[in-house]
C-alpha cells in the first residue's frame, strides 16, 4: 500500500501547478540583504561612507584651504566599471557627492553633463529675463579638482562556491597640474554558496 | 476489502501514469516549428525569422524552455542589427542560465521519473560563453551609433564587462562539472564511479581578438599585446580546438597612418543535437549496452562502458534509453570574397570554430548525461516492473494490456533531451583592412565548394572613422 502511494507522488508533483505569489516589503538600505551576491545598495552605501571618510580625513584638504583660503571646488569625472559585472556607477558617485556637499568642506560644480542645460538656460535668460534677474555670462566657477575612479572585481569560484572581491578606487586630480592629491579605496569581499539539488 | 482498495489504487496510479506519460509533450524535444525560421535565415531575413519564432513562442517554448527562447531571439535580433533588443534577450538568457544552476526540486524529481526534457533548459556551456561575445559586439555596435561622449564611453566599458565574463566563465567550467559529478556520485542509485571529463577549452581566440581590438582603440597597446600573446597560446595549448591555420594578427598592433576596418564574417550554424537509442540487457551485477546504430562513433565517445558493473542488479531485464549526441551542421560556405570600393582584398581567415568548441565543451558533461540516464532508466524500469508484476484486475487480458501499455509508455518517456540554441553560427572569419578615413563601399560574397555564389552581402557605402573601432559584421548562416 505504502509503495503504491509512494509511486503516486511523482505523478501528483507533475499534476499540481503552483500559483504565483508576490509580496512586497519596504526596508532601509541598512537592512539590505545580499540576495544574489552581486553589487547592491548596501555596497554602495558602505563604499561611499568609506570613501567620504577617507577623502575628508586626509591632508590635501587642509593644505588647499591654507593655500587658497576657501573650500576646494570639485567636479565629478568618470568612474569606470572595469569589473565583470554590469554595475551602475552613477548611484555610487551620486552618494559620494551628496555626502561631500553635506559635509560643508567641499563644493561641487556642475559636471559636463549638467552644464549644457544650465548654459542653455543662462543664454535664454539674456534674451527673455529682465536685466536685474538675468544671470551673468562667463561667470562660472572653475573646478579645482576632478573626482574619478574605477571599480574592479576578482572572482574566484569552485563548484557552487564563489568569492567576489570588489575594489573601488577613487582619485582626486588637480585640474591645473594633473597632480593626484588624494587616492583612496574600499574593498568588499563576498562569499557566495549556491545550493544544488542532489540528483 | 483492503486488498481490493490496494488493487484499485494501483490500477488508478498506473492509469494516471499512463495518461501523464503519453500526453506529456514536455518529455519530447519539439523542433519542427523552426523550419520556417531556418529558411528565412538562409535568405538573410533575420527580422522575419525573429517574427516567426516570436509567433510560435506560446506554443513551442514553454516556461521550462525560456532560456532557449531568449537565446534564439537574442541571436536573431543580433543578426537583424537590433542590438538593444538582442542584449535584452541575451541578458535574460544569461541570468536564466545562472539561476538554473540551482535546479528546482520538483523538476529534478520529475526528471528522475521521465527524462531531462522536463527539466528547465539551462543552456550548453558554449552558449553561455558565446552569448557574452555577441553581447560585447552589441555594445560596440550601439557605441557606434551613440552620439553622446559619456554614453559611448559607458557602452565601451559594458562591452569589456562581457569580455571579462567570458574569462570568468571559462575558469569555472571544469569546476562546475566536477561538482555535478560529485553530487551524482553521492546519490544512492549510483552504483559506479562517475567522473566528468576534463575541460579542454580555457581560452577563446574570438574573445581575445575582440579584447585586443578594444584595448587598441583605447590606445592601450600593452594589454592588446597580452591578448595577442594569449591568441598564440590558444593554438599551442588547444590544438584540438584550434586545428586550423593561425591567422597572422601581428600587423594589427603595428602603428599606421591608415584607418582600420575590422570585418567579422559568421558562417554556418552551430551543432544540433540528435538522439542515439541504446538498449540495456542485465546479467547478475552487470549492465550490457547495445546501440542500434553508429556503434563505431558511440564506442569512440564512451569506450569503457559497453558493460559495467552494477551492484545488485538481477539478470534478465531489458531497458531502452536515448542519449543526445552533438551533430555538426557545418556550412556550405567554403570561400569568402571581400570587395572594398569594388576591388578584391584579402579574404577573411578562420578565427574561431564555434562548432568544435560546442562539441568539445559538451564532451565534458557527456559521461554525466550517460550515467544519469542509465541510473534513471534502471531505477524506472525496476519500479515499473515491481508495480506491473503485482497487477491483478481479475482479467488476464486486462493485466497483459496494462503491462504492455505501461512498459511502452515508460520506454516512450526515455527521450533524449535534444534542446539546443538554434541560431549560433559555426565559424567566425576575421580580416583587418587598412583604409583611408572616410566613405568606402563594402561587399562580401560567399561561395560554395563548387564556386556557386551562395550569398552576396552588400553593405553599400560605409563610413570609416579614425576614432572608432570600425567593426563590421557579415552573416551567411547557410
Amino acid at each position: 500500500m505504502k509503495k503504491v502511494l509512494i509511486s503516486l507522488i511523482p505523478v501528483l508533483i507533475l499534476l499540481i501547478a503552483c500559483a504565483p505569489t508576490q509580496s512586497v516589503a519596504r526596508g532601509s538600505v541598512d537592512q539590505t540583504q545580499d540576495l544574489s551576491g552581486y553589487w547592491n545598495a548596501k555596497d554602495i552605501q558602505q563604499t561611499a561612507e568609506q570613501i567620504v571618510r577617507d577623502v575628508l580625513g586626509k591632508g590635501w584638504l587642509s593644505v588647499y584651504k591654507e593655500e587658497n583660503d576657501r573650500k576646494p571646488r570639485v567636479i565629478v569625472g568618470r568612474v569606470r566599471n572595469l569589473s565583470s559585472e554590469h554595475l551602475d556607477t552613477k548611484p555610487l558617485v551620486s552618494n559620494i557627492q551628496t555626502e561631500l556637499i553635506n559635509s560643508g568642506k567641499v563644493s561641487f560644480v556642475a559636471s559636463k553633463n549638467q552644464r549644457g542645460s544650465v548654459r542653455e538656460e543662462r543664454e535664454d535668460q539674456q534674451y527673455h529675463a529682465d536685466e536685474d534677474s538675468a544671470k551673468r555670462m562667463a561667470a562660472e566657477l572653475g573646478a579645482d579638482f576632478e573626482l574619478g575612479g574605477e571599480i574592479t572585481t576578482v572572482i574566484d569560484s569552485y563548484g557552487g562556491k564563489q568569492a567576489r572581491y570588489y575594489n573601488v578606487k577613487m582619485q582626486l586630480i588637480n585640474i591645473e597640474t594633473n597632480e593626484i592629491v588624494w587616492q583612496g579605496q574600499n574593498e568588499i569581499i563576498k562569499f557566495i554558496s549556491k545550493s544544488r539539488v542532489k540528483w | 476489502m483492503v486488498n481490493s482498495v490496494k488493487q484499485f489504487i494501483r490500477v488508478l496510479s498506473i492509469a494516471l501514469l499512463l495518461i501523464v506519460l503519453l500526453s506529456c509533450s514536455a518529455t519530447k524535444t519539439q523542433k519542427s516549428h523552426l523550419e520556417t525560421a531556418d529558411n528565412q535565415i538562409k535568405q538573410g531575413n533575420f527580422a522575419g525569422a525573429a517574427n516567426t519564432v516570436e509567433a510560435v513562442k506560446d506554443k513551442n517554448y514553454t516556461k521550462k524552455d525560456r532560456v532557449l527562447y531568449w537565446l534564439d531571439m537574442g541571436m536573431l535580433y543580433h543578426y537583424a542589427h537590433e542590438y538593444q533588443r538582442s542584449n535584452e534577450y541575451l541578458s535574460q538568457a544569461e541570468k536564466g542560465i545562472e539561476e538554473l544552476y540551482s535546479k528546482s526540486v520538483s523538476r529534478a524529481v520529475a526528471s528522475m521519473l521521465l527524462n531531462d526534457n522536463v527539466m528547465e533548459y539551462s543552456g550548453e556551456d558554449y552558449e553561455d560563453i558565446y552569448l557574452n561575445i555577441f553581447k560585447a559586439i552589441n555594445y560596440l555596435e550601439l557605441r557606434e551609433i551613440a552620439t553622446e561622449k559619456n554614453a559611448r564611453a559607458d557602452l565601451f566599458d559594458k562591452a569589456f564587462v562581457e569580455i571579462r565574463r567570458i574569462d570568468e566563465k571559462l575558469k569555472g567550467l571544469e569546476a562546475k562539472h566536477k561538482k555535478m559529478a560529485k553530487e551524482l556520485k553521492k546519490s544512492k542509485e549510483a552504483k559506479v564511479e562517475i567522473k566528468a571529463a576534463k575541460n579542454k577549452f580555457h581560452n577563446s581566440v574570438l574573445a581575445r581578438y575582440l579584447s585586443m581590438l578594444m584595448y587598441r582603440v583605447e590606445g592601450n597597446y600593452d594589454d592588446a599585446r597580452i591578448d595577442l600573446q594569449k591568441i598564440s597560446e590558444a593554438w599551442k595549448t588547444q590544438s584540438h580546438i584550434y586545428a586550423h591555420r593561425q591567422p597572422d594578427f601581428k600587423p594589427m598592433l603595428k602603428k599606421t597612418d591608415k584607418v582600420r576596418l575590422n570585418l567579422m564574417c559568421f558562417t554556418g550554424r552551430a551543432p544540433d543535437k540528435k538522439a542515439r537509442t541504446l538498449y540495456i540487457h542485465t546479467e547478475q551485477d552487470m549492465l550490457f549496452f547495445a546501440t542500434s546504430a553508429e556503434k563505431k562513433n558511440y564506442k569512440r565517445n564512451l569506450t569503457s562502458i559497453d558493460a559495467i558493473y552494477w551492484k545488485g542488479i538481477e539478470a534478465g531485464y531489458h531497458f531502452k534509453f536515448q542519449l543526445p549526441v552533438m551533430k555538426n551542421r557545418d556550412s556550405k560556405v567554403k570561400k569568402i570574397e571581400v570587395l572594398v570600393d569594388g576591388k578584391k582584398v584579402q579574404s577573411p581567415q578562420l578565427t574561431e570554430n564555434i562548432q568544435t568548441v560546442a562539441t568539445e565543451t559538451f564532451k565534458v558533461k557527456e559521461s554525466l548525461i550517460f550515467f544519469k540516464t542509465i541510473i534513471r532508466t534502471v531505477s524506472k524500469g525496476l519500479l515499473t516492473k515491481s508495480q506491473t508484476d503485482k497487477l491483478n484486475t481479475g482479467s488476464e487480458l486486462a493485466d497483459t494490456l496494462l503491462r504492455w501499455g505501461v512498459n511502452a509508455a515508460v520506454d516512450a518517456t526515455e527521450n533524449a533531451d535534444l534542446r539546443i540554441a538554434r541560431f549560433f553560427p559555426a565559424f567566425v572569419y576575421t580580416q583587418e583592412m587598412l583604409l583611408s578615413e572616410g566613405k568606402h563601399t563594402l561587399k562580401i560574397n560567399y561561395y560554395s565548394s563548387s564556386g556557386l555564389l551562395l550569398f552576396a552581402d552588400d553593405h553599400g557605402e560605409i563610413e570609416i572613422k579614425a576614432d572608432s573601432i570600425n567593426l563590421r559584421e557579415s552573416f551567411c548562416l547557410d
